[in-house]
């Protein structure tokens, strides 16, 4: 390998990264957040929020690319000064930090209670995190590396998937097509709209270059959009707005409802494999994603050291919560909710304050 | 007692050097001096000859130059028709005045040397070396020839269509069965020297135009960084050279088919030959090259995709169905018909052991027959699949140490490796078939899912020579992308870039 080339990776490798850790948010139990709010157009809100957060998405696109090779708590600390950048980076880590706990938490019960229910959590979690750090250390390279390496197979399942949910659905259920109403809509757009806006913006000093991070990052969104959106339209089209919003997991029963003729009637065990190799290359991706950020932070350049006590704190704040329903409405409904506003004024701020710094210097 | 054991053996050791001490020794650097008596006294010291009976030396007059002269050859290694006919009748019956001796004898292969040391070198590897009275230097005349078989089918590669020879025990030929499938003046073979005792030669065969400088050097750096007495062959030199050297999955390849190598030299690689290895190295090897066989290219395009895509069920058949069985059987039994699950549980109802023990006892049983089928002498050969079959499958079953599905299941497993080619690649997944066992036992599905990402992440960070190992699937890079299908011949326009060729255009010319 050149020098160069290291830790940095392509169009395909980003892709892959982006959908499997944006993607998986539409079979976890966020859903039952947003079809709660949407009854049967939570599809439109995944729409919705998207085109709430492409604006400012724009807009940190064209401020990268005048810094290239920076990311995104760099820049703001070389434009808006360090004490600014630092309480980004605090902000940013606490966020980071407490989604990765409650969500990794919130899936690992989520397999638990489908599919182990005599499998003891606290072992099967920490049997997960040890992995994802064991991977998470090995780099950005061989992150990129496998999550390319099993997209297409994901993929291949995942069309398998719609296709066989297609057999299950009655499509009149898509009525009456705004569900609570428009401007109820509107309203839940706005407050998940930083569901897509995680990673993104960490995600640039590893692609190779400006050209390959706007085309993966605007494709990848694109593609995932439309598949979760199609996945909540399955969900309604399957289970309908009365018992969709009582179902606590909408993917795990809609993987045990679809079957391959008469034979076969139980594939759940086959999805859930896919799953969870997606769901593995998620928490990997997180757990990098939170230990760069704390390296920022901290000023530790080799910030790969930190991944082993990071996953240990991010396993002991994943134990705190009673169940699943404390780390759902109270933890994740109060991150999402005040955090939209850090990935939708950021960009801006840093928009203004280098055209600023571009007129002061001119 | 342990004590009185060391002194004895110094002393043993003091007493040893004393007599060498006696004798002169030959210092590096002397010259021969012309006097043939002087010289062949250092030389049978050296040799110890009379003692040692696999040393010749042969004097005679040459009267057409009224000179003594004498012959050393070592006769296990050299050829005595040839020392006969080439060397000795030209120089004792030659009537015309001899003037230069390289133009008396018939041997095609003679040069001069002063050095007694380099003379002793090449003599050590079948050459003749001739001194003649008043002359300060010795002949080396080529007489090599060490016995050895005859170029014959590929035994462990076997193709349908394919060249039907393999690689024997010498390296010579070895070369000139690559050499003959490349025409070309850019073909080049280096020889190093390994092995402070045995000098034991390698030839690193490569076309200069096509390798890359990086892979050319690090393998002779590494090469040249072995410390050892002796390396005998390459099936040793492998592990002296290749990159993680506890780890799972081999790094170099071996292959015993000179067309393979070709192929491989055409496409930028490095090969490695050796006298006594009945195959080459290349390198470097990424995971398809293991993959891979010589039949893929020579089947057409859709039969060898076809029999890429049976490969890779092989592959997987091998490495999950013992744990998609413990699994299913264990964690998730919905997955299974009703008809199926009453049918495993009926067949289960006698056994006394849990599933995991039951498939871990005829895992293991089977590969122990098939670690007793290698070393069996071959006219006992087919007693082993009768012991295999009928005592363990058959007698198993019906004393209810086994159930019926679970002999289904190993034998599935274990007749899908053998479709692995690869003997490395066969042993690393049946290896590694254990440990997705165990993980499966322990926590059924999440345990597979988590060996697998294991495993990809192992995959991803192993690096052969530099090169990633699941290129080009992962990091991308520019090449006629032949991973697990490959393209139809006329559109493999591109040699693998992750060999930092020279040139990865496979140039198109039109033919006369």
């Amino acid at each position: 390998m050149r020098k160069d080339e290291k830790d940095k990776v392509g169009f395909r490798e980003v892709l892959a990264i982006m959908v499997f850790t944006l993607g998986l948010k539409g079979t976890d139990i966020s859903t039952v957040l947003l079809l709660r709010e949407g009854l049967n157009a939570a599809w439109m809100i995944i729409i919705g929020s998207f085109l709430f957060i492409i604006p400012s998405l724009l807009i940190l696109s064209s401020v990268l690319k005048k810094h290239q090779t920076k990311n995104l708590l760099e820049i703001t600390q070389l434009t808006m000064g360090k004490p600014f950048a630092f309480l980004i980076a605090l902000s940013l880590l606490f966020f980071t930090l407490m989604n990765t706990a409650t969500d990794s938490r919130s899936y690992m019960t989520q397999l638990i209670s489908v599919n182990f229910p005599n499998t003891p959590l606290f072992i099967l979690y920490l049997c997960f995190l040890a992995l994802c750090m064991w991977v998470a250390k090995k780099g950005w390279e061989a992150i990129g590396s496998i999550a390319w390496a099993v997209f297409p197979y994901l993929m291949i399942a995942l069309a398998m998937l719609y296709v066989l949910m297609f057999k299950e659905a009655v499509f009149y259920r898509i009525f009456p097509l705004f569900g609570n109403g428009k401007w109820e809509i509107v309203k839940a757009s706005f407050n998940f709209s930083s569901l897509f806006a995680e990673l993104l913006a960490m995600m640039y000093p590893f692609v190779k270059n400006h050209k390959t991070y706007t085309r993966s990052l605007y494709s990848s969104l694109l593609l995932t959009v439309s598949l979760m959106a199609l996945m909540y339209l399955s969900y309604i089209w399957m289970f309908d707005y009365r018992s969709v919003g009582k179902i606590t997991y909408p993917f795990n029963e809609a993987i045990r409802i679809v079957s391959l003729g008469r034979n076969i009637t139980n594939i759940e065990t086959f999805f859930i494999t896919l799953w969870l190799v997606g769901v593995f290359v998620k928490f990997v991706v997180y757990i990098y994603f939170v230990s760069k950020i704390f390296g920022f932070l901290f000023h530790i350049s080799e910030f790969e050291h930190t991944i082993i006590p990071i996953s240990i704190l991010i396993l002991v704040i994943g134990m705190i919560p009673e169940n699943n329903e404390i780390s759902l409405f109270v933890i994740r409904t109060n991150t999402l909710a005040y955090f939209k506003y850090l990935f939708l004024f950021l960009p801006p701020m840093l928009w203004v304050a280098t055209k600023i710094r571009e007129v002061r210097a001119a | 007692m342990r004590n009185s054991f060391f002194k004895k053996s110094k002393m043993f050791t003091l007493e040893m050097s004393k007599e060498c001490l006696d004798d002169p020794i030959l210092q590096k650097g002397e010259f021969f001096s012309g006097d043939i008596s002087l010289d062949s006294t250092i030389i049978k010291q050296i040799y110890s000859y009379p003692t040692n009976i696999d040393f010749m030396i042969r004097e005679l007059t040459i009267h057409a130059m009224e000179q003594k002269a004498v012959l050393f050859y070592i006769p296990s290694l050299a050829d005595p028709k040839l020392i006969d006919e080439g060397i000795i009748k030209p120089l004792i019956t030659t009537g015309n005045v001899i003037e230069d001796v390289r133009s008396a004898i018939s041997a095609s292969g003679v040069s001069e040397e002063r050095e007694i040391n380099n003379a002793i070198k090449e003599l050590n590897t079948g050459d003749t070396l001739l001194l003649v009275e008043g002359q300060a230097q010795g002949y080396l005349i080529r007489t090599s020839k060490a016995a050895g078989r005859n170029v014959e089918k590929p035994q462990n590669e076997t193709t349908l269509l394919g060249p039907k020879e393999s690689f024997v025990e010498k390296a010579d030929v070895n070369i000139s069965l690559i050499r003959k499938k490349i025409h070309s003046e850019d073909f080049t073979v280096e020889k190093m020297v390994i092995g402070e005792r045995s000098k034991n030669e390698v030839y690193i065969i490569y076309n200069r135009e096509l390798a890359g400088v990086e892979v050319v050097s690090e393998v002779k750096a590494r090469i040249g960084a072995i410390t050892k007495d002796a390396v005998q062959n390459l099936s040793l030199l492998v592990q002296h050279i290749e990159d993680r050297k506890r780890g799972l999955l081999p790094t170099i390849l071996q292959t015993e088919r000179p067309d393979r190598a070709a192929t491989f030299i055409e496409d930028g690689y490095v090969v490695i030959a050796m006298n006594n290895s009945p195959f080459a190295l290349v390198t470097p090897a990424t995971f398809w090259s293991f993959f891979h066989t010589g039949d893929d290219h020579y089947l057409r395009f859709v039969y060898g995709n076809f029999t890429r895509i049976l490969r890779i069920l092989a592959m997987f058949i091998t490495l999950f169905t013992p744990s998609i069985y413990i699994a299913i059987t264990n964690y998730h039994m919905e997955m299974l018909p009703t008809d199926l699950l009453l049918a495993i549980a009926g067949a289960r109802e006698m056994v006394p052991f849990p599933a995991i023990i039951e498939l871990l006892l005829l895992e293991t049983a089977f590969e122990l027959i098939r670690e007793a089928g290698i070393r069996v002498p071959v006219p006992i050969g087919p007693t082993i699949g009768i012991v295999g079959a009928l005592i363990l499958g058959q007698a198993g079953v019906e004393a209810n140490v086994f159930s019926p599905i679970v002999v289904i299941v190993v034998a599935l497993s274990g007749l899908s490796s053998y479709a692995i080619g690869d003997v490395n690649l066969n042993y690393s997944i049946r290896i590694a078939r254990f440990g997705f066992l165990v993980a499966a036992g322990l926590f059924g599905i999440f345990g597979m899912v988590s060996c697998f990402i294991v495993c990809l992440a192992y995959l991803t960070t192993l690096k052969s020579f530099g090169v990633p190992y699941l290129a080009p699937l992962t990091p991308k890079y520019k090449s006629s992308d032949d991973t697990i299908f490959r393209k139809i011949l006329s559109n493999e326009n591109l040699r693998p870039g992750f060999t930092k060729t020279k040139d990865i255009t496979k140039d198109v010319i039109r033919n006369k």
